[in-house]
Order: structure tokens, then C-alpha cells, then sequence
């Protein structure tokens, strides 16, 4: 396939995708699955923007990298416990070398299906909720860019989500089972290793106080720990303060992954990457 | 560059596709002359988390036969239910709805 058709394709795909979009509430924005869900016949869409800045090792012939992700997921539900999405990536990659010349390449990500059923739910009180549910599905490759696995990874987790008032909670933990991947990855989970995630979030509602029926939208304050572990060693964990404001059908959402601990053998380190994401309720 | 206008194109899309904030909804009610003459019901909700919360419930009981309008109130936990002239929704498909939202209803109150 040629640059150029497999540009049209990802412009084509997005647009295809688009119209039949739709969110989830109390999600954080880094994390990998909450417990919530759309309800049947409902659809939520979260395209989001995520920019990372890679510094490499003296000893490695690139002297930096910039990486925009731009991911597309549709959720849908499709029984009252039972909800799918699909999450589709493009990829934009800027590279510098340390003999001064610049590499662009632009691509399409593997596909990721995931099937979530929410195994227990409390609602304890008018606003405050437990949630938990497990989830399974597949990554598949996608296009022939240096930004495919060229391996179908089976992913496997649970989430747990918690809102008491103003106070929320969110915690999730998914591994991937990697059957194939790049020699020389550059971000967790595009190596040859199984790969770990585990996410904890803590959300805090700025405003409003309290309720009332003429509330149209509420600001979150969000701090999140997000982990990155591969079987080869390789360990990272990232704080993740950010703020969310959620309408009554859509949230926008912004994050900064700040590195706390790195602790990587076979890929670059990531110094910061910035999250920029909405959703929308269809 | 590339991404940043599908981008800028994708947000601008879903964003006319996305339908506008509301609490209580069907275009209909508005200019219905006997909207004053139907009967309605009071639901007491736990789970309602948030304001997008809401609106999933917003919508799952909008697709009852018989609901005209839906109002839910956040600080009280309550959704205000308008049926449409001579059809009432029973219980159970009330309770049907607010469980496929993804919330336990508590009681229901009709007037």
C-alpha cells in the first residue's frame, strides 16, 4: 500500500467513524478502562490527542523524538451490563539524529477491541456509586506503517470505580499478552514483551458544591498514577495531575504525564507527554 | 501537521453530530397545547454520579412508549417523568430503563 493510499485511508476511516460517535462519566483521562459504561443503544466517542516527547540515551543514534497519537474510540452498549469499543489510532512521529537529520513518518496504530461487562454494581445513595467490571479483547494490526505490531495481542483486565460525592476513585488494571512486536520500541507495549497496566486515579469535584437541578456541568480536578511494566524489566510510572470538566453530553479533558519512576533497559525514556481529549454522548 | 487537521476536521464533525445539552427533551413537549393535562411520575434514582450520568438515563427513558419528557434532578436525586396523554408506563419498564442506564431506582412516585 502507498503512502498516499494509506493516508486517504486513516482520513476515510476517521471520517466513517465519526457520525455514529458517542463518552463515559467519571473516566479519567489517562486510564486504561473505568467501570462505567454507556447504556444500550447508546454510543460514546473519545477522540483524543496525546504528544509525547522522547529523550534518548547518549549511546542511541536518535538525539530525540516527538510522537502525537491521535486515538479514536467509540463505546457502545449493547446490554445493560454488557458494553464494546473499538479504538483506532493514527500516529505522527518526528525524529532527529545526531547526525542532524529529521525523520517524519505518519501511520496507522493497531486496532483494539475490547468487550467490558460490569460484574457487580451498588448505588448506595442518590449520587454515590461502586462499579466493577472485567474486560477482554484484542489488538489487531493495522496498515503496513512502522507503527503496526504486525501481531494480534490478546488484552485481558478489571476495573473498579468509586464515587462518593465528590470524591472519586478509579482504579484499573490491564495486561497484554504480546504474541509479536518491534525489535526497537520506542513506547511501552510496542516491544516484544507482555506488557502491564495499572492505573489509579483520584478525582475531586471543583465546582459545583453541591448539586442542584439547575446544574448543567461540574469541573473535576483529576491526579492520576499510571504504571508500565514489561516482562522484559522494563518499569515506568508516570504522575498525571490534570482537570476535567463534564457537560451533560460531552467532557473535555487535559492531562500532563510527568515520569516518577524509569527504570527502562530496552526503550527510550518518555520525559513528558500532554493529553488533550473530549467525549461525546450520542 | 496531517494529524492535527484530521483532528481539528474530526472535532468540528462530532461536534455538529452531538446532540445539545438537555435535561428535559422531545421537541415535541414543547408546543404541546395538552402537555398540562398528561399525567407524571417522580423517580427516585441512586448511582447518578455526575451530569453525564443523567443524561444517560435521560436517554434510556426517553425510549419508553408513553415518556415525553424526562427532568433530572442532580441535588435530589429525582427524575421528573411527563407521560404522554393516555399511556402510563408501568413500573416495570420504568425500572427496565433506569437499570439499562446503568442505576438502581429507589421508588416511584406517580401524580
Amino acid at each position: 500500500m502507498s503512502p498516499c493510499i494509506c493516508r486517504t485511508c486513516c482520513a476515510l476511516a476517521v471520517a466513517l467513524t465519526i457520525p455514529t460517535a458517542a463518552v463515559m462519566a467519571q473516566e479519567p483521562p489517562n486510564a486504561y478502562e473505568s467501570a462505567t459504561q454507556p447504556g444500550p443503544g447508546t454510543f460514546i466517542f473519545k477522540p483524543q490527542l496525546r504528544y509525547f516527547y522522547l529523550d534518548d540515551a547518549p549511546s542511541s543514534p536518535r538525539s530525540e523524538t516527538h510522537q502525537l497519537n491521535f486515538s479514536n474510540t467509540l463505546n457502545f452498549g449493547i446490554a445493560p451490563d454488557w458494553s464494546a469499543s473499538i479504538r483506532f489510532p493514527l500516529e505522527q512521529r518526528w525524529q532527529s539524529d545526531r547526525a542532524s537529520s529529521d525523520e517524519e513518518s505518519f501511520g496507522i496504530g493497531d486496532l483494539t477491541t475490547l468487550l467490558k461487562w460490569r460484574v457487580w454494581r451498588n448505588d448506595t445513595s442518590p449520587l454515590d456509586t461502586q462499579r466493577l467490571a472485567v474486560f477482554g479483547g484484542l489488538e489487531w494490526p493495522l496498515g503496513q506503517s512502522e507503527f503496526s505490531s504486525y501481531s494480534f495481542d490478546p488484552i485481558v483486565g478489571t476495573a473498579y470505580t468509586q464515587v462518593s460525592g465528590r470524591h472519586g476513585i478509579n482504579l484499573s488494571g490491564a495486561w497484554k499478552f504480546t504474541t509479536d512486536g518491534d525489535e526497537n520500541p520506542l513506547l511501552a507495549g510496542d516491544g516484544q514483551a507482555d506488557l502491564l497496566r495499572y492505573d489509579a486515579a483520584y478525582l475531586f469535584r471543583l465546582d459545583p458544591e453541591r448539586y442542584t437541578a439547575e446544574t448543567k456541568g461540574a469541573w473535576y480536578a483529576v491526579l492520576e498514577l499510571n504504571g508500565l511494566y514489561e516482562t522484559n524489566g522494563d518499569h515506568e510510572v508516570f504522575l498525571s495531575p490534570g482537570i476535567m470538566f463534564e457537560a451533560q453530553s460531552w467532557v473535555l479533558e487535559f492531562s500532563v504525564q510527568l515520569p516518577a519512576v524509569q527504570r527502562l533497559d530496552h526503550r527510550p525514556e518518555t520525559d513528558f507527554a500532554v493529553i488533550f481529549g473530549l467525549r461525546f454522548l450520542f | 501537521m496531517r494529524l492535527a487537521c484530521i483532528l481539528v476536521v474530526s472535532i468540528w464533525l462530532v461536534s455538529g453530530c452531538a446532540s445539545p445539552d438537555r435535561r428535559s427533551s422531545t421537541p415535541a413537549a414543547v408546543s404541546d397545547p395538552t402537555a398540562a393535562a398528561n399525567s407524571s411520575a417522580t423517580l427516585t434514582v441512586h448511582g447518578l454520579a455526575c451530569p453525564l450520568c443523567a443524561h444517560n438515563i435521560d436517554k434510556q427513558l426517553l425510549r419508553v412508549e408513553g415518556v415525553r419528557t424526562v427532568d433530572v434532578d442532580l441535588g435530589t436525586g429525582t427524575v421528573k417523568l411527563n407521560f404522554e396523554s393516555g399511556k402510563q408506563p408501568s413500573d416495570k419498564e420504568l425500572a427496565a430503563a433506569v437499570e439499562a442506564g446503568g442505576f438502581t431506582l429507589n421508588k416511584v412516585e406517580r401524580h
